[in-house]
């Protein structure tokens, strides 16, 4: 080990230093190195084109070269980031992260100006997280860019941002964990640094690859991570003691420990007024009880319990079944499949495209498949009630996992009826009490129940009512309110 | 640090209490009560519950001599090292016996009632499988997961709301027809529904809080469960005449059979036994976890997924191959009624009796966190 470090050093001459810049950066068309003999002094710069900023590489370096005095200093450059380095590694990560090298005469320590440009697209509104009322900005894909949108929202210095450099070998990505340093507890976020710098990946890191090595159980069908690419849910969870994860490269931000129910919340819970936030929230919770059951209920009550309809309901359901030639699990698990490829092939296509596709499977397959007497109707109607409640998770992700979840209850139901639906339910419900999101319990304030993160939960109170924050994270300062509207004492 | 994952709150103690309790005995003790104690049955399962809560306050006091120590270790302690051991043996015994009364209750009513031609073997499966699941895991986990299940039981009441319409008060009396002794004999009947709150004697040192606030909930507990008893049985005798309900051995599930749901939903009773699975799983679990206990206590055991695993394929056999008769349900009832009594209530108190004697107790260890 100390050999290599040894290797690395700079030497103490001027030409070798180039000469090994230009063998390992060799074949790299856009790598460029100019020396420059000025008052017999010998410097040399080396930089990429292609991600360096021109104007400072040709204004701040090359221009304030040209007028070094004798006894200047490099570092007299007017920019503001500028470094000292001897080691060699150092020299090549700057590079890639677009500094320009500069190698003075004979001594052996180079200095690095920082000029990167990465090009970014503009921010706007994430697709898959469109809110009504709020703010409609989103995370792009730099990670000072975002952090530049948080730290618009949160200015205090408790903000604190740690970069950390995740991979292997010579592949690195840098991640943030950003955290209020009064709030989280400090024992979540070590854990959490823990987890991302034990990560060892000789590939490029995304939120996606990072959340599968730090999450507690991969084996779950439920994300246990938040992911968002809203700037205006980030900063809530943060103010809430949660820690965020940047990964640089990634519009996705990643947010931990969050429970079952963060996935349930969304930022227009908060901009409406409180009684409609509520039921928006039952009306999503309801929506996650029927896309996982309702499918496997009605299979239940056709094949095993028709007595559980009042007389009038089974002859209408009895009349539409009557043609099809197989049992109602086979027309479920054709519709939904049939409502899987829609949906899959609907997002792969331009949006255009996309509506045609909804109206040849919507109207098209809909009308024909039951004409032909393929798929009862009522069945038809079951599966779009099913499909649309999933669709009302704030959270994509999560609205996947749920729909998932809808094949093995059917496939209970069409075993057990309704016997297997309840113990379908209890292993979902067991396996939910047994997930843990760093060290948090994934399905609080349910099970474990706490009283007072339900305010949250399933209604949500007025904000001037939240006196505390919620504890999934553990926070420190769990004071967020008074519980009182400041001026209502006054006597107005 | 095992022993850290195993603390819950005197909060969380309730919910566990009250669904280990509730479970295998409440679809059919209104009939077997009523049986002898007429009119009266509510006496005797307020009868039944005052005994229960005398119990629970020996227990209590059991713990606060020895704050860290199930009523394993303390046998162990009290009764020298082979005579412990042979007395955890008998409450392992006296526990799975529960555990295979639970299951058979369990197989026979859902066969009978809704997979009338299911094979007993896939219905059995189903709870063995819940049962590995759930039952290796530790007390907090189980008690997260009773806390979910208690709502059922708010519901299965709610739900009985709609008999209140049919409902005749006058079945209720007189009440001094009944003979003392019938309203005894009425009580032991409903010994076998109140078994689980004995679980208080395994898991009260892993509660964390003070006396007080265990006193509180552990008394809390067994008052809700006297309470959803007595509502039960009321609603039972009101809602069916004497001669009914002396027939029908599952008073409840009849009940519901005959009301609606708002006229949109009809045979209730569908409903509401596959719902009773779900509070007959959470009474297996917490006796396989008092099992795993006495486990871990003899053989010195760090997991539980072996016992768990020995107890749950045992209990799916042996319910699966005995064979069943009338004679046999009502023997075995008899045999849990009588090895409650030696285990819930002789023991413990001889326990205390001879802690007092020589002086035995725990308390220079401090108090439990």
């Amino acid at each position: 080990m100390s050999e290599e470090t040894l290797a690395d050093t700079i030497h103490s001459d001027f030409h070798l230093n180039i000469q090994t810049m230009n063998n390992t950066f060799s074949n790299i068309h856009d790598f460029k190195t100019r020396v420059f003999e000025i008052k017999e002094r010998k410097i040399g710069i080396t930089y990429i084109d292609s991600i360096t900023n021109k104007d400072i590489v040709n204004g701040r370096i090359v221009n304030e070269i040209y007028k070094l005095d004798y006894k200047d200093s490099i570092v007299d450059i007017p920019v503001a980031n500028i470094s000292v380095t001897d080691n060699f590694k150092k020299i090549y990560s700057g590079i890639m992260d677009g500094k320009v090298a500069i190698f003075e005469g004979n001594s052996n320590i180079a200095f690095l100006v920082d000029t990167g440009l990465f090009e970014t697209r503009s921010i706007r509104e994430p697709d898959s997280e469109k809110i009504v009322s709020g703010s409609h900005d989103g995370f792009v894909e730099s990670l000072n860019k975002n952090i530049n949108i948080l730290r618009n929202r949160i200015r205090t210095p408790n903000l604190k941002s740690e970069i950390l450099s995740v991979g292997g070998g010579d592949i690195t990505t840098n991640v943030s964990i950003l955290f209020l340093e009064n709030i989280a507890n400090q024992d979540v976020v070590n854990l959490v640094r823990k987890r991302i710098s034990s990560i060892n990946l000789e590939n490029n890191l995304t939120p996606g690859k990072l959340e599968e090595f730090i999450e507690d159980n991969s084996f779950s069908p439920f994300p246990q991570i938040l992911e968002t690419e809203r700037p205006d849910r980030v900063t809530a969870n943060l103010m809430d003691g949660r820690i965020a994860v940047l990964v640089e490269g990634s519009a996705t931000v990643s947010i931990l420990p969050v429970t079952f129910f963060s996935f349930y919340q969304s930022p227009d819970d908060y901009n409406t007024r409180f009684i409609l936030g509520s039921f928006l929230r039952i009306i999503r919770l309801l929506g996650f009880f029927i896309s996982i059951s309702l499918p496997s209920i009605y299979i239940a009550i056709v094949s095993f319990h028709y007595e559980v309809l009042p007389y009038e309901l089974v002859t209408n359901i009895k009349s539409s079944l009557e043609y099809v030639p197989y049992p109602p699990v086979v027309e479920a698990l054709i519709m939904q499949l049939t409502l899987e490829l829609l949906r899959e092939a609907a997002i792969r296509l331009p949006t255009s495209m996309a509506q045609t596709v909804a109206i040849v499977g919507g109207l098209v397959i809909g009308t024909a498949i039951v004409e032909a007497n393929l798929v009862s109707n009522t069945m038809i109607i079951v599966i779009a009630i099913t499909a649309i409640s999933s669709f009302t998770v704030p959270i994509h992700e999560m609205s996947s996992s749920i729909r998932l979840l809808s094949f093995p209850m059917i496939f209970a139901a069409a075993l057990l009826g309704l016997v297997g639906i309840v113990v379908g339910f209890m292993f979902l419900m067991i396996h939910l009490v047994k997930l843990e999101s760093f060290g948090a319990p994934y399905f609080a304030p349910l099970g474990p129940i706490r009283f007072s993160d339900l305010k949250d939960t399933i209604i949500r109170v007025p904000y001037w009512k939240m006196k505390t924050r919620p504890s999934t994270a553990k926070p420190i300062n769990e004071k967020q309110s008074t519980g009182k509207k400041g001026w209502a004492e006054d006597g107005e | 640090m095992e022993n850290n994952k195993e603390n819950i709150s005197c909060f969380q103690m309730f919910f566990f209490i009250v669904l280990a309790t509730i479970g295998e005995g409440i679809l059919s003790f209104p009939n077997l009560v009523f049986k002898d104690a007429r009119q009266a049955s509510w006496i005797s399962i307020l009868i039944t519950g005052s005994i229960a809560i005398f119990l629970a306050l020996t227990y209590l006091y059991l713990h606060r001599r020895f704050p860290r120590k199930t009523i394993y270790e303390i046998c162990i302690v009290m009764f020298g090292k082979w005579v412990g051991r042979l007395i955890i043996v008998g409450y392992l015994i006296y526990f799975f016996l529960i555990c295979m009364s639970i299951n058979r209750i369990y197989m026979e009513t859902i066969k009978n009632w809704i997979l009338t031609s299911t094979p007993a073997s896939v219905i059995l499966f189903l709870m063995f499988m819940l049962g590995i699941y759930l039952g290796k895991e530790n007390l907090r986990m189980i008690t997260r997961f009773f806390q979910l299940c208690f709502w059922i039981i708010i519901f299965l009441m709610l739900m009985n709301l709609g008999s209140f319409p049919y409902l005749h008060w006058k079945y209720l009396f007189p009440v001094n027809e009944v003979s003392f002794p019938d309203i005894l004999k009425g009580s032991r009947r409903s010994i076998p529904s109140f078994l689980g709150f004995d679980s208080l004697l395994i898991i009260l040192p892993f509660v964390k809080g003070t006396m007080k606030s265990k006193v509180k909930s552990s008394m809390f507990s067994i008052v809700f469960i006297i309470f959803t008893y007595i509502y039960v049985m009321l609603t039972c005798i009101l809602f069916f005449s004497s001669k009914e309900l002396i027939l029908i051995p599952q008073p409840i599930l009849y009940l519901f059979k005959s009301i609606t749901f708002f006229g949109v939903i009809e045979r209730l009773d569908l409903i509401i036994v596959s719902l009773w699975i779900v509070m007959m799983m959470t009474s297996y679990v917490s006796y396989i976890y008092l099992i795993n206990m006495g486990f871990c206590t003899l053989f010195h055991l760090k997991k539980r997924t072996i016992p768990t695993i020995i107890i749950t394929v045992l209990v799916y056999f042996l319910v699966l191959f005995i064979p069943v008769s009338r004679e046999s349900i009502v023997t075995q009832f008899k045999l849990i009624t009588i090895l409650s009594f030696i285990f819930s209530s002789v023991i413990p108190l001889l326990a205390i009796i001879l802690s007092f004697l020589f002086h035995r107790k725990d308390m220079n260890e401090g108090e439990p966190q």
